[in-house]
């Protein structure tokens, strides 16, 4: 599983390039044992998605961001991104299936205010953060519940599959039974029990 | 039975640890005369010592080894140990048990701390005798590589149990 850090796209493309490197680097951190070649290729997809297209001017209103899963690895796919500072996740874990489409509720998108560089940069921070730990909570909840619904199915289905393993089989012995029966009745005649006879009663 | 249905697939035990496979010999595991179904729930003190291990086959020349992990430690939400080697048991003859193998890596109780943990019993067939030595440690053991360094090939059979930390005074669900 692979998690951004959230990143905000800041006016000077430069500064945000060294930002989002930064992050990348971060994350990548975290997740040393996750396997690098998806982390390349996302990232590098979502790089040169961000490069190819034109910074939006800031009265452009911005397209929507279109989310697409395809199979095994997820992608985003970039709307405007100038003055527009959007926080997102990225999750490539495929076996859970999660719909991608949901992640848009991650998506927060602030317009640039006229307060100083840095004040906004860090209000922007910690809010980040709490998202980030809100969005962490969110997917570690999800993956529980995906397992615990796993749980429950492979039981179920361990149970169905013995259920009908020894019903095959009960049906089995009970014909092998009756063929039995069938084939000899007379030696299966328990024998009566033999009781003590007397053979000398004493004399006196 | 069907890929998709198979208790060991839907568990993500195939997948998390081992590879598809078929299985060829029985594997029964009983705990104290409770016999282990797939995602069945175990007691840490129902598990405390080892159990019965019951195998197949038919030719008692050919030797199998046992394998006990668990690939949720220290929790199923952040496996870095995957996998927890428990107990390891080599030589073992077709047709009898456990106790009739050595045992390389003794029997680890399990002791999950955090969150529903998976055992697994995995069974291997060996390609001779005296042929499968203990990996210097327990965590972070990986079965399929075990596997291939000591040539057994893929499993003959699995089986595993969920078990999580006992509590006293709660209600169970």
């Amino acid at each position: 599983m692979l998690i951004f850090k959230s990143f905000s796209i800041c006016s000077s493309p430069l500064k945000s390039m060294e930002e989002m490197w930064n992050d990348i680097n971060l994350s990548s951190l975290h997740h040393p044992h996750r396997s690098s070649s998806t982390t390349t290729t996302a990232q590098t997809f979502h790089f040169q998605d961000l490069f190819s297209k034109p910074l939006l001017s800031y009265k452009d209103q911005p397209p929507p961001n279109d989310v697409s899963s395809a199979g095994d690895t997820i992608s985003f796919g970039f709307g405007s991104l100038s003055q527009q500072r959007t926080s997102l996740s990225l999750n490539s874990d495929s076996e859970l299936g999660f719909k991608f489409l949901e992640t848009s509720a991650f998506l927060v998108k602030k317009p640039a205010l006229d307060s100083p560089a840095c004040d906004k940069k860090r209000v922007q921070q910690n809010s980040d953060d709490s998202s980030e730990v809100k969005r962490k909570r969110l997917m570690k909840n999800r993956e529980s519940a995906a397992r615990s619904r796993a749980r429950k199915q492979a039981y179920t289905n361990e149970l169905e599959h013995k259920v009908a393993h020894l019903r095959k089989e009960n049906a089995r012995i009970k014909n092998q039974l009756t063929q039995f029966y069938l084939a000899a009745p007379t030696a299966l005649e328990v024998p009566k029990k033999r009781t003590l006879y007397r053979t000398l009663t004493a004399p006196f | 039975m069907p890929r998709d249905r198979d208790p060991l697939v839907v568990g993500r035990v195939i997948g998390d640890v081992l590879d598809p496979f078929a299985r060829s010999i029985s594997l029964r595991v009983n705990y104290s005369n409770k016999e282990v179904n797939n995602g069945c729930e175990l007691k840490p003190s129902q598990v405390v010592n080892q159990p019965r291990v019951d195998i197949g086959g038919d030719d008692l020349r050919t030797f199998y080894t046992l394998i006990m992990v668990d690939p949720d430690a220290p929790s199923p939400s952040d496996p870095n140990l995957r996998e927890y080697l428990h107990w390891l048991v080599t030589d073992i003859p077709a047709t009898t048990g456990a106790s009739f193998g050595q045992e390389v890596v003794c029997y680890e109780s399990p002791r999950p701390t955090v969150g529903i943990h998976r055992f697994v019993f995995i069974l291997f067939r060996q390609l001779g005798r005296q042929t499968v030595f203990a990996p210097g440690w327990r965590q972070n053991f990986n079965t399929k590589d075990f596997a291939e360094l000591y040539n057994l090939g893929l499993p003959v059979a699995a089986v595993y149990f969920n078990c999580q930390r006992e509590t006293s005074g709660r209600r169970p669900r």
